[in-house]
Formats: structure tokens, sequence, C-alpha cells
């Protein structure tokens, strides 16, 4: 049975996209036969959450050298306890050098996780190199997966996509009574100055010509942050501020229903890792629209699931959407593609194949 | 010889196979195949495979791929020729296996069932590349021969692969990655060839030669080693040294045992004759186990009429001894500018070599052949080289190259003096890059030198290329070999297995012609490997002259070694289409060698076609 020592940014109790993905692979190696027990150590993270039987988790140490040390000295016991079945899971890029430093230490092997943007340059030179020295790598998308092997120099077959999985308690609701809006659009996503990616700035340039088509839309923007005045004053200035909503505290049981009322969810980002709310959005049985320039193209399935628009022809695409069908069967086609029960059973067989495998090399 | 593809959809996330796809990069092949085509999907459409055929063992359509067994549980793709299916195939029938064609692909399926994959390819003497998927178990498996002689290309997108028999078929398959690879430019620069497993795509590998690969829902698993040469020279080293006489009979009945088995086909064999001692015993081996006609053809350049260079007057004397129908192709400069388009077209990765191939298969193809044999491979079993002799000596010297710091203060100094005095510009790297048997041979058989690639390619490029190459050491096992040794894996694994053999199989696949190489043969290496240091100095092709019944002529094997000349170096000073080098200053220097000019020349032509 093998023992690993995960070692997290942001663990079960935090929010955010990484905390989700965590939360959803450490449920799914708890639940896999060839794993025996899981330590957990998370920089951020409530140890008080309820966890998986086989987890165990430590106190949190939020300093770098701390966690690093907290991190090596459990390797160590480990490595002591169990040496031929033991693995650490680096669950950040950031943290490869505390796992290479652990690697030297203790001849543990690790397995790297990627996230999305984090490893799609090339990092500095010790991360890089720390990186090159796993034994497994996960990547959330194939765009991802892509990125890193443009400059990681590790052969592409150990470089796996484990993608996001989504949540049961997104499903196809009842719609509640409308509000006179005849084309309710939806972006979930934090408002970053700093990355300004997420694209709603291209939907709220799109409004007006959209308005020309269909002239009752409205245009709901869920998420927090500094981009909120840059994007409020963009809309102020093409006169569609009228049709333009900002809700910025929306609790993670509040969003089912929010994705349950729209029409389309619209999210023209062009620096996704993978896009968890297009598949949130698709499992509430919501069509789903990206610019598959990044890690979206993989929740989008290619254009199988959701729709792929360019700069050319986002208004199109827009309407496309919200004139394709919704409801049970997109949702039952999302769960069918990234369900739980397919996701844990491919962790499981990482685990199995890394033990076959991996756990051999020197 | 064929053509085979195929995509797996493996990772639960991944959309069925779109079989549009599957048949365009199948189709994209067809000059590997005209004989016929077959598609093959699994019922959840997962899994789908392609072939083009090209008819050589047995001819009937029950014989079409891809091919499942009767329970359709496990189907095949397969590129190549099995020389002994026949003794696999008494194997079997001895275990209880019912067969129901003639074919090779059949054994080659059926026994998989029997032996698995691993008892399988232990079993096989032959050239070839498979697809093989096993629906029980739900994976796949690629393989490729012990020397690499057929090739096989994959492009995993982490959540399908697509593989095909060339790289330029995978590029009709969305998806794939097709950004330079820095480690392919710097390896074609470096080596004048594309170093597997890189490709000059970044998304597309190649299977690694004497390697198979097991791809499941998993994923896909790194390629597993399932032979090396470098084994069969090391566990014979220690034999004792044969006799002049128990020699020559080691070596001509093992060439004898090749070129029976070379032979197996359902249609007539030919062969290429130039005037070495390796085609021209090969073509009289030939008819001592031949009863018909035999064709043999000989490409001559207009340019080398009358010269030394021209090989056709003592090929014609070959021919005429062993009594072949033989043609003899001449090629002027205006002719080749002519093929150079379609050429370029079917140059599958960039390669300063292949020009010679794939004009003389042009001429058997138009002769009506279907299979020709060809010599190469020879060089670097039986010692022929001139690195034989010459990247030996340079190791005494690697003392020099192990002065801590001086050995680069030695090459820059010697830098200067061979820029100012026209010598080799290779010659300063005996101060740095002769320090073990492989720096040794690249410095001897490379392109460029390491530092040079600065003139050619941005800074990032060289930077991540060389960080990539850095896995391409020498075989482990190759290091306690003796010199002759270590000289004849390192040709056999770099200068055969990336050029010669690649561009063997792009150019007489573009003329829908199988070229076959006894030359290169397992069995042939198992036999003769242990013998290679008594090959050295002229010796081993002095044995196989003395092979056939009817020995070649002295004056054949006595006639200094010459390669395959071409007069390239004159086209380069007076074709436009060659003009792409001048642009670099450094390559107007004085003792550059044509090949080098040749090969920016073609990767700017490669790049545009």
């Amino acid at each position: 049975m093998l023992s690993i020592l995960m070692l997290l940014t942001d663990g079960p109790g935090q929010g955010g996209g990484i905390a989700r993905y965590n939360l959803d692979l450490l449920q799914a190696l708890a639940l896999s036969p060839e794993v025996g027990q899981i330590h957990l150590l998370c920089r951020n993270g409530n140890p008080e959450t309820e966890m998986p039987e086989k987890v165990q988790c430590f106190v949190v140490r939020p300093g770098k050298i701390a966690f690093a040390s907290k991190a090596l000295s459990m390797a160590r016991a480990l490595a002591k306890d169990a040496p031929k079945n033991a693995l650490v899971f680096c669950g950040h890029v950031y943290m490869s050098p505390v796992a290479l430093v652990i690697k030297r230490l203790t001849n543990l092997q690790f397995w790297l996780q990627l996230h999305g943007i984090d490893a799609w340059s090339r990092p500095s030179r010790l991360r890089a190199y720390a990186c090159a020295q796993a034994s497994l790598v996960t990547a959330v998308s194939r765009y991802t997966r892509r990125r890193f092997l443009s400059w990681c120099p590790l052969p592409d077959e150990r470089v796996k996509v484990l993608p996001n999985t989504v949540n049961p308690v997104f499903q196809v609701q009842d719609r509640q009574q409308q509000n006179g809006a005849s084309l309710r659009l939806l972006t979930v996503g934090r408002l970053s100055a700093g990355e300004a990616y997420k694209g709603h700035d291209r939907i709220i340039r799109a409004l007006p010509e959209l308005k020309t088509k269909v002239p009752n839309c409205h245009y709901q923007i869920v998420g927090q942050g500094d981009d909120k005045p840059r994007l409020a004053q963009l809309a102020a200035q093409l006169d569609v501020s009228n049709c333009v909503e900002f809700l910025e505290s929306v609790s993670a049981t509040l969003l089912p229903e929010i994705y349950s009322q729209a029409d389309v969810f619209v999210m023209p980002s062009t620096g996704e890792g993978f896009g968890i709310t297009f598949l949130e959005a698709m499992a509430s049985g919501l069509p789903a629209m990206g610019m598959g320039v990044d890690g979206s193209v993989d929740p989008l399935a290619d254009g199988a699931l959701g729709f792929i628009a360019n700069e050319s022809n986002l208004v199109e695409m827009i309407l496309k959407a919200a004139r394709s069908p919704r409801g049970a069967a997109l949702a039952a086609a999302a769960q069918a593609r990234f369900g739980q029960d397919k996701y844990r059973a491919h962790v499981a067989g990482l685990v199995r194949g890394y033990v076959q495998n991996y756990s051999k090399l020197e | 010889m064929c053509g085979i593809n195929g995509q797996f959809a493996y990772h639960y996330a991944a959309s069925p196979v779109d079989r549009t796809v599957v048949e365009r990069v199948r189709d994209s092949m067809s000059l590997r195949g005209p004989d016929g085509f077959g598609y093959w999907q699994n019922a959840d459409a997962s899994m789908a495979l392609g072939h083009r055929r090209l008819s050589i063992i047995d001819l009937d359509p029950r014989a079409a791929q891809p091919m499942a067994t009767s329970d359709a549980a496990q189907v095949i793709a397969f590129n190549g020729e099995i020389y002994n299916y026949l003794e696999i195939k008494q194997e079997l029938i001895q275990l209880g296996v019912i067969f129901r064609t003639q074919s090779d692909t059949e054994v080659l399926l059926l026994g998989y069932c029997q032996f698995g994959l691993a008892g399988i390819l232990q079993r096989l003497r032959g050239m070839y590349a498979f697809a093989l998927y096993d629906q029980r178990s739900n994976e796949l498996h690629l393989a490729r021969d012990p020397y690499g002689i057929k090739p096989l290309y994959v492009a995993d997108d982490g959540w399908r692969v697509h593989f095909a028999s060339s790289v330029k078929a995978l590029k009709q398959a969305p998806g794939v990655d097709l950004t330079l690879d820095p480690a392919a430019q710097v390896g074609f620069y470096l080596w004048a060839s594309v170093p597997e497993p890189f490709t000059w795509f970044r998304g597309i590998r190649a299977l690694p030669a004497g390697h198979y690969q097991t791809i499941s829902a998993a994923g896909v698993a790194e390629p597993k080693r399932f032979y090396a040469l470098e084994d069969h020279y090391q566990t014979s080293s220690s034999n004792p040294v044969l006799s002049e006489a128990a020699a020559q009979t080691q070596v001509a009945s093992a060439l004898k045992d090749s070129v029976r088995a070379h032979l197996i086909a359902d249609v007539p064999v030919g062969a290429f004759l130039s005037a070495g001692v390796d085609s021209g015993a090969l073509v009289a081996l030939m008819r001592e186990q031949t009863l018909g006609e035999i064709r043999t053809c000989t490409l001559r350049f207009a340019e080398f009429v009358g010269t030394h260079n021209d090989e056709s007057p003592l090929a014609e004397e070959i021919a005429k001894r062993y009594q072949t129908r033989h043609e003899t192709i001449t090629i002027s400069q205006a002719e080749f500018a002519s093929h150079l388009p379609k050429l370029l077209s079917a140059m599958d990765q960039p390669s300063i070599d292949g020009l010679n191939s794939y004009l003389v298969s042009a001429a058997a193809a138009r002769a009506g052949l279907k299979v020709a044999l060809s010599g190469v491979g020879g060089d670097e079993l039986f010692a022929g080289y001139g690195n034989f002799n010459d990247v030996p000596k340079l190791y005494r010297l690697r003392y020099l190259a192990r002065l801590p710091l001086m050995s680069t203060a030695f090459r820059q100094v010697a830098r200067g003096i061979a820029a100012a005095t026209g010598l080799n510009p290779k010659a300063p790297a005996v101060f740095e890059m002769g320090r073990d048997w492989l720096g040794c041979y690249q410095i001897k058989r490379g392109l460029f030198m390491p530092w040079e690639l600065k003139f050619l390619l941005p800074p990032e490029v060289v930077r991540d290329g060389l960080a990539r190459l850095q896995t391409q050491a020498m075989p482990a096992a190759a290091l306690s070999l003796d010199a002759a040794s270590q000289v004849s894996v390192l040709e056999s694994t770099r200068y055969l297995r990336n050029q010669l053999l690649r561009d063997t199989d792009w150019a007489s696949m573009a003329h829908s012609l199988e070229v076959r190489t006894p030359m290169v043969d397992v069995e042939l290496h198992r036999q003769l490997a242990p013998m290679l240091a008594q090959f050295q100095n002229g010796a081993g092709k002095r044995w196989i002259a003395g092979s056939p019944n009817q020995a070649l002529p002295e004056h054949i094997w006595q006639r200094a070694k010459t390669g395959f000349a071409t007069p390239v170096a004159a086209w380069l000073k007076t074709d436009p289409q060659f003009d792409g080098w001048r642009k670099y200053r450094f390559l107007a220097a004085k003792r550059q060698h044509w090949s080098r000019r040749f090969a920016v020349a073609i990767a700017e032509a490669y790049s545009e076609c």
C-alpha cells in the first residue's frame, strides 16, 4: 500500500479553483485501493475540516521555511517507515524545490501537479530543474500539458492529464420566475486587474451589438476582485451599464441556483488552466461558450460540449449557444464526461500505474 | 511494406474517434500502400486503425488489414515484413493454432495471442512497425524493429494518441503540436539528421527502434526496450579469434542466410547495384538463390561520367557477371532540379541524404520493381567506414579534452587559428569534445560543432535543444566494448538509424517500392557482431566479397571506398534553389564542406514545404 505525503498550497477549507481541485483529488486518492495513508500538509486551509478516511491533516504552516522543514521531517518519517511504498505529491510548481530537496535527502519520488498559468512559462532555474526531476506530472488540461512540455525536458509520457471533475451539487434545477430579460448572460470568475484575461470586457464590448439583436439582454458578472471599477467604467462608456450586474459576494451554495437562472454561460477567457466554471455551468444544464485558446478547450470538449468562439464571431456564437438545447441532456453529457466516477477511477489508475512503473525509477 | 495509422482516445474525457481524420491521415500515405486500404474501429469508437497496403506476401484480399482475430478480440495494422514468419507459423500450428491466410500479418497477430507481446517480439526477424489493439485489456501496443528500419511516429495530446508511419501524415491530424522542436533543429545541425525520438515537430515523437509502447486508459506508458544491438557485441567480446578460413565460412554462411530470408516474397525482388562490395555481393548471393530474372539498377550523375566517381561501369560489370537485367539511369542537374519539389515533399524529416535513394527508387519503380534489396548497413557491421580507424585515434587524444578549463581555452585559440588559416572548422573540437567515445564520434560524423549553432539558430533554441539532447548518451552497455564495437554501435544507432534507414524508407515509399536490407538484420548481427574486431582494415569487406560461390573479382573489393558521391557541391554553387546558405557569413569561409551549406538549404526548404 502506498503512503502519500501531499504538499498543498490550498487545502481543505479554502476557497478557489486550486483548493477545489486539491479536495477532489484528495478524496479520489483516499478511495484508491492502492493508497494506504495520506499525510496532508498545506500552507493554507483549515485542519478542522472533515477529512476522508486514510487522511491525516497536519498543522498548517504558513511560513515558507517552516513549511519546508515540516515537509522534510514528515518525508523523513515516511521514508523510514515505507521507503519503497511512499510518494510525495507536490501540489504546485512553486513547491517543486521542496519536493526536490526531499527527493535528494530521502529518495522519495514526487508527483507534480500543474494547475495552469503557473506552468505555462519557464519558471526560475531552480524550479525548472526541480520540475524536470518529477517522476509523474499531472496537468489539469491538455493545453497546460503542452505549455509545460514546451520548456520542461521530461519525456512526454511522464506528463498526464488529470482534469477537474464536477461536483454533483451542480445539476439542473427548476428555474424561477424570469425577471423580464429575454437573454441572460452569466460569467463566474475572479475579477483581477492584474490578470484581466477572463474576457468580461469582451462581453461588455459585445453588448451594444447584442442589444441590436436581442434588445432586452442582461449580463450578470459573479466574482470578486479589483477589476470591477474598470469593467463598470467600460460599461458606462458603452452605455450598457443598465444591463450589466455585478454580484460580488456569492456563497458556493448559491452558485448552482445562479447557473440555473441564466440562459448562457460566457467566459471568453484566454488564460484558463482548465476553467472549472464552464463545467459547473454545463452540469447545471447551462450552455457554455469560451474562446478555446487555452485550457478551456477541455471542458468545452473541443466544441462537442460547449461552444468555441473567436474574436470575430463572438456575438454570433453567444446567440448560437443561447439557442442551443439546455437542461438535462447537456447536464448528463457533462457528468458523463467529467463526472466523479470516471475521475476517481482514473486517479486510481494513475496510482496503479505509478506503483507499477514510476516507483522503480532511480 | 505499407502505411499504418490510427487513433486511440484513451482518456475518459476524450471525444470518440473521428473517422474522417483517421482516413485523411491514412490516405496521405497512399504512396506507401497503393494496392488497398482498410479501416477498423471498435464499438465505442474510442480506437481506430487505418492501413494502406503494398501487397508483397499473400496478395489475396483476405490478407487485407487491419486484420482481426476470428473473435475480433485483437486487431492489428502492420507495416513491414517478417522474414521468419513461416518458422513462427509452424511453431504455432504445432500448438494448435489455425490460420486463415498465408500472410505474415496473421502470424504476428496470432503469435501475440499465443506468446504475448514480449514473446512474439523475441521471435521476430524482419523490418516492422505495428499497432496491435487488444480489446480485452483495452490496450494498444506499438512496436518497432530493433534497427528502426520501419518508422512509427506518435502524437499524444494527453487525451488521445495519433500514430502513423510518417511525420507528414500526422500533420493531417488536428490538435497535433506542430511548433518546431528545438531538439530536432539542434540535432539536425549537429548530426545532419533529426535524432530519434525527436522529430521536426514538438508534438510528434518517434517510437525508438527496438522498443514497444503500451497505451491504456491510464495513459501512454514510456517506451520499453526489447532489443539492444550493443548487448550482442558485449556478450561476445571475449570470443576467440577465428582463423581466416573459419571467418570466411562464418561470414558466407550468415550472409547467405540473410539473403535467403530477404528474398521471401510473392512478387519479383530486384536490387540496387553500385560499384561497392556490399551490393555486388548481395546480387551474387541472390543469383545463387534465384533461378529467374533479377533486375538491378544503378544511378549515375551526368557530371561524373568518365570520372572515378562514376560507378556505372563497374556496376555493369557485376551485373554482367551475375546475369542480371541491368539498367543504368543517368541524372543531369536539370533532371534533378525537376525532381526536387517532389523529393522535398516526400522527405519526411530534413536530411542531407536520401537524394540517391530517391532517384534510384524512382528508376526501380519505373522498371516495374515492387521490392529491391539494398546493401545499406554493410559498413556499420563490417567496419567499412574510415571512422573505425579515425575515431579510436581521436580517442587516444582524449586527455587533451580532459584538462580542466584548458580544453576550452585551447579550443578558442584553435578556432581562431582555424578561421585564419582555413583549417577544418571541426579541428578545434579535439580540445573540447574528444573526452569520450561519443564526443570523438561526433567530431568525425557531426556536421556542425555545438559552438557553431549560435550562427544558425536563436540562443533559446540552442539552449533548449542542447538540454533535451543530453538524454542521448552512449548506451551504458556499450562502454565496456572494444573500440571497433563501440564505433559500430554508434554508427548503427545514429547514422544508420537516423539517416540512412530513415531516408531509405521515405525515398523508396515515395515510389511505392519496398527496399529490403539484408545487411541490417538481427540474425546476421547476432552471428557476426562477435567477430567485429576481426573485420577491421578491410578484412570484413574481403570476406563479404568471398562469400558468393562465384566470388566478386579482386579489383572490385580492392577498389578504394569512395562512398556514394553526388555532385551536390557543384549544384550548390549554381542552383538558386540552394542559395539559402549564403546569408550565413561563416559558411562562406574556406574549407566548408558542401554538406554544411546543403543542410542549411534543406532546413529552409523543408520548413517551407
